[in-house]
């Protein structure tokens, strides 16, 4: 059982303002509780409050008391608080700490000195309940964002806590480790463990859970039954910043003409004899958004990377506006914001950013950044640091450059991550607004809320070929809806 | 400092930034594969590796930590097959900087660049199999072509290079700390991650 | 009913050496080849030990390439004397003959355990020589840092591309340090970050706890390092032989 007390907390960094304020909270054991509210309401800080590091790793005042098991969790070390509380993060690529799957799994194991035997016991048994035998024995460096987040989850249970915490931890998935993730999440909750997830993605989890808490500016604002969460509105849930509760449904859609295009022809990629990428032509209307769907390994960013003339060994040409490029040249046409926008930004302040991305830094540069930073409402930013601002705010400042390029093929790798429906809508906006300036835009995304509130055009790739392209006419309407289910 | 004895963070800290400094060091250490260009990572090392090892010395505040930098980079250099010398002098510069780094309080500017010279310094100690060998080539050499030729090749191959390497690498640590520095407040100060 | 899965590490296939064997032959080696100065076939030998590990571990073309270089070179010291070189040329070969038979062995060597041993055989081997902690896990991460800092690298190395920021532009001969700065900030930047997540996941994970840590992977000597010890035995007895 969980019981938190009044509780309060600030941090004591600047880096997270969001703290919490007067947190009353009882969880039974084998409850599963969702935490959920817009970006920064503070659902971080009470998983971390409940798995021990705040205040402990993450630094700041602590008011009230946090009870685990009956126990005052401030009397108790990290180390203790470990074994009764497992916890999964966001991002798959940061929280692993061996380089092979199954020391990663032991690694908990390990820590707390289990004896080997034992050990192989539950690398055995959790591999078996997770359904993830295949996975043992592996290069994690060679494993999918969804494989590590399974490897995560198996390290944290095969030390057999009695909580496991859950900080959105489907963030960088796609849908079908998803559902993966969903089939864990209910071994637990047959296993009758306390689950708490703090998420932004409630479909997939609205079957198994109990409870469900909204947030907002570090209070808890509503408390109730996943019965009472169903009836509210769909409009209220997107007001209250959350996505949707049920799988999005496509439909057929008016189609706004867009005759001119352009065409890539004989794309092709092959390494050691084999054919990543093989499209023999794609003719894409100028200004479109095209959404790029595809498995794991269709070739999806390999496309991408094409497009941008960063696989050297990629060949092909771009027919546009009557001149024709081959693949090698594609990047002084195309520009890529990438998942991690933290890579694409070098200098020291915003506007220096956006006059990197220009030929010279004349007067006449100077205006045109200050007009691309008003229309992205950075214009407060100029001179701060990119890398202190928010997600989303770097995400603004990375497209800021590429306008500044005046590159005309713009792709997007996963733009909505881990954004909150308010977020979503704003850069499905910004989407739309570049497209009416002219740009082409093409989108890799999992993000199905994103697919239908701004891609124009569809592009589902099968075994690095294009298996079709198109608009929302019924019959794509209906692939795409079989495609996320 | 309420607590002296390194923790699970540090250690981790630790790790990441000799992760980081073995890997800068092969980058430009690739250039040393070209004897001739040999000198010039006593210039290019100390520069570069100011910015990781400035950043590293904002995350220490206790002793050790160096060291222990200095001990796994020792290691390694042993099993990349570069004998025992780089060991030898990767320990001593690890733990005398660190001797330095303490004596600062790890606060002190003054203090961190002279630390960071002595820790640089490790690095003679790689190149150092280089003189033994050409001293016992160099006595092959004596027995079959005479003392002449052997004068010829010295002035080739500089066994003082090593001497010459301190002074070397005085200069260029100072460079890189002060330009480690200025990135430190010029990113990531701003940026709020040192 | 239960059912009782339980994991079994997969066996050694080929010439298996433990951990704790390269390192200490590692030492052996570094420590003969100073005093097989005039013994060609003893260094020959030398030579072969850590060419049959990597071809025994599929590393043919560094196998190769060290076998050819070495083949050279005793062909360069077999010829010395006999034909005449440029004075230059003459020393720079001497060197080279030199360089290959004093440090290839012990490079090869080294190549061999890098490339041979996994990390967590490392850390298991660590653990059983009662190494201190304070030592194993930046060690660890190390071994874990080094494929993040080449993924991490490789994508700013992508960006900079795209927007031009690479040597030889224009923008590159405006500020030639900034290239480095542009190169090593966002990267520092990323791994710090990285780091510091890292770090929460190991702690609430137990790291750094009071007990004494176990270890998975299990290690014991077998056949093929007695195979070692008793070639070590054998060439130790080849030098003092040889002295006398």
């Amino acid at each position: 059982m969980i019981v938190l007390k009044n509780v309060s907390f600030f941090y004591h960094t600047e880096e997270h303002k969001s703290g919490v304020y007067d947190i009353n909270l009882t969880v039974p054991s084998g409850q599963i509780v969702m935490l959920c509210g817009a970006s920064g309401c503070g659902k971080t800080t009470i998983t971390r409050l409940i798995n021990g590091l705040a205040p402990t790793y993450y630094q700041g005042e602590l008011k009230g008391q946090i009870l685990i098991n009956n126990v005052d969790s401030s009397g108790i070390t990290l180390y203790e608080l470990s074994q009764k509380v497992g916890s999964v993060f966001q991002n798959p690529r940061s929280q692993f700490f061996s380089i092979d799957s199954t020391s990663e799994i032991a690694f908990g194991c390990e820590n707390t000195g289990i004896p080997r035997e034992e050990m192989y016991h539950r690398i055995g048994q959790v591999a078996k309940d997770l359904n993830m035998e295949y996975l043992l024995d592996r290069n994690l460096f060679a494993l999918s964002g969804g494989e590590k987040q399974k490897i995560a989850c198996a390290s944290v249970a095969a030390m057999q806590p009695d909580i496991f915490i859950l900080d959105e931890p489907s963030s960088n998935l796609d849908l079908r480790t998803i559902s993966d993730l969903k089939e864990v999440v209910r071994k637990w909750k047959a296993q009758g463990k306390t689950v708490i997830v703090a998420e932004h993605r409630l479909y997939y989890l609205m079957e198994l859970v109990d409870r469900i808490i909204y947030m907002e500016d570090g209070k808890i604002i509503r408390d109730m039954s996943t019965e009472e969460f169903k009836k509210i509105d769909e409009k209220d849930i997107h007001q209250m910043g959350l996505r949707s509760r049920t799988a999005i449904h496509f439909e057929e859609k008016e189609h706004t003409n867009k005759d001119e295009t352009f065409s890539f022809t004989n794309i092709s990629f092959s390494y050691k004899k084999y054919k990543f990428l093989d499209i023999p032509e794609i003719k894409i209307p100028f200004g479109a958004i095209v959404g790029i769907l595809g498995y794991n390994g269709a070739g999806k960013s390999t496309l991408a990377k094409s497009i941008c003339g960063l696989e050297k060994k990629t060949k092909g040409f771009l027919n546009y506006k009557g001149s024709i490029f081959s693949a090698k040249d594609w990047k002084n046409k195309s520009y890529m914001v990438m998942q991690d926008v933290n890579h694409q930004l070098f200098t020291e302040s915003v506007l220096d950013e956006i006059l990197l991305s220009m030929e010279n830094d004349n007067e006449e540069a100077k205006q045109k950044a200050d007009k691309i930073l008003k229309d992205l409402n950075l214009e407060k930013f100029y001179d701060v640091h990119p890398l202190s601002l928010s997600g989303g705010q770097k995400q603004r400042v990375a497209i800021g450059s590429a306008i500044a390029s005046g590159k005309e093929l713009l792709i997007f790798d996963e733009p909505t991550s881990g954004l909150d429906y308010k977020h979503m809508l704003g850069v499905s906006k910004l989407m739309k607004n570049l497209s009416s300036e002219g740009k082409t835009l093409f989108i890799i995304t999992h993000d199905p809320e994103l697919l239908k509130e701004c891609c124009d055009y569809l592009l589902f790739l099968d075994n690095g070929k294009l298996d079709w392209f198109g608009g929302w006419t019924q019959e794509n309407a209906d692939r795409v809806n079989s495609f996320f289910i | 400092m309420k607590n002296s004895k390194l923790n699970a963070k540090d250690l981790i800290n630790v790790g990441i930034y000799t992760a980081i400094y073995l890997v800068v060091f092969f980058a430009i250490g690739m250039l040393g594969a070209i004897p001739i260009l040999y000198p010039l990572e006593y210039i290019l090392v100390p520069i570069v590796t100011g910015i990781p090892f400035m950043l590293f010395l904002t995350k220490v505040e206790k002793f050790g930590m160096v060291s222990i930098m200095g001990v796994i980079l020792a290691v390694f250099w042993y099993l990349m097959g570069y004998t025992y010398i780089p060991t030898i002098t990767y320990i001593l510069a690890g733990l005398l900087s660190d001797l330095v780094l303490s004596l600062g309080k790890y606060k002190s500017f003054k203090f961190d660049v002279i630390g960071y010279w002595i820790f640089s310094c490790g690095m003679i100690g790689c190149a150092a199999p280089m003189w033994l060998l050409t001293a016992t080539y160099m006595e092959q050499v004596r027995d079959s072509m005479g003392d002449e030729y052997v004068a010829g090749i010295s002035r080739y191959m500089p066994s003082w290079m090593g001497f010459a390497g301190i002074g070397i690498i005085l200069v260029s640590s100072i460079i890189g700390a002060f330009f480690g520095r200025k990135m430190l407040k010029k990113h990531f100060e701003r940026a709020g991650i040192a | 009913m239960k059912e009782n899965v339980i994991y079994r590490p997969p066996k050694h296939r080929g010439v298996y050496l433990d951990p704790r064997t390269k390192v200490l032959f590692m030492f052996v080696l570094a420590t003969l080849i100073f005093f097989v100065n005039k013994n060609l076939l003893m260094n020959s030998v030398l030579v072969l030990i850590p060419i049959v590990l990597l071809l025994s571990n599929h590393r043919y073309r560094p196998a190769f390439i060290y076998g050819g270089l070495f083949i050279i070179a005793i062909l360069a010291k077999l010829l010395h004397g006999k034909l005449e070189f440029p004075y230059l040329l003459a020393m720079f070969l001497g060197l080279i003959t030199e360089l290959i038979f004093r440090f290839f062995p012990v490079f090869m060597f080294g190549y061999y355990i890098i490339k041979s041993t996994k990390p967590n055989e490392f850390i298991s081997a660590m653990n059983l020589c009662h190494v201190p902690e304070a030592f194993i896990i930046p060690v660890s991460v190390v071994f874990r840092f080094i494929p993040t800092l080449g993924e991490e690298s490789r994508s700013i190395g992508n960006a900079m591309r795209m927007r031009e920021v690479r040597f030889g532009t224009p923008k590159f001969w405006k500020n030639p340090i900034l290239i480095l700065e542009y190169r090593v900030i966002p990267l520092m930047m990323s791994i710090a970050k990285i780091g510091e997540e890292l770090s929460a996941a190991a702690l609430s994970r137990g790291l750094g706890g009071l007990k004494k840590r176990s270890c998975l992977v299990e290690l014991s000597f077998g056949i093929y390092d007695i195979g070692m010890a008793v070639i070590t035995v054998l060439l130790i007895i080849w030098i003092i032989v040889g002295r006398m």
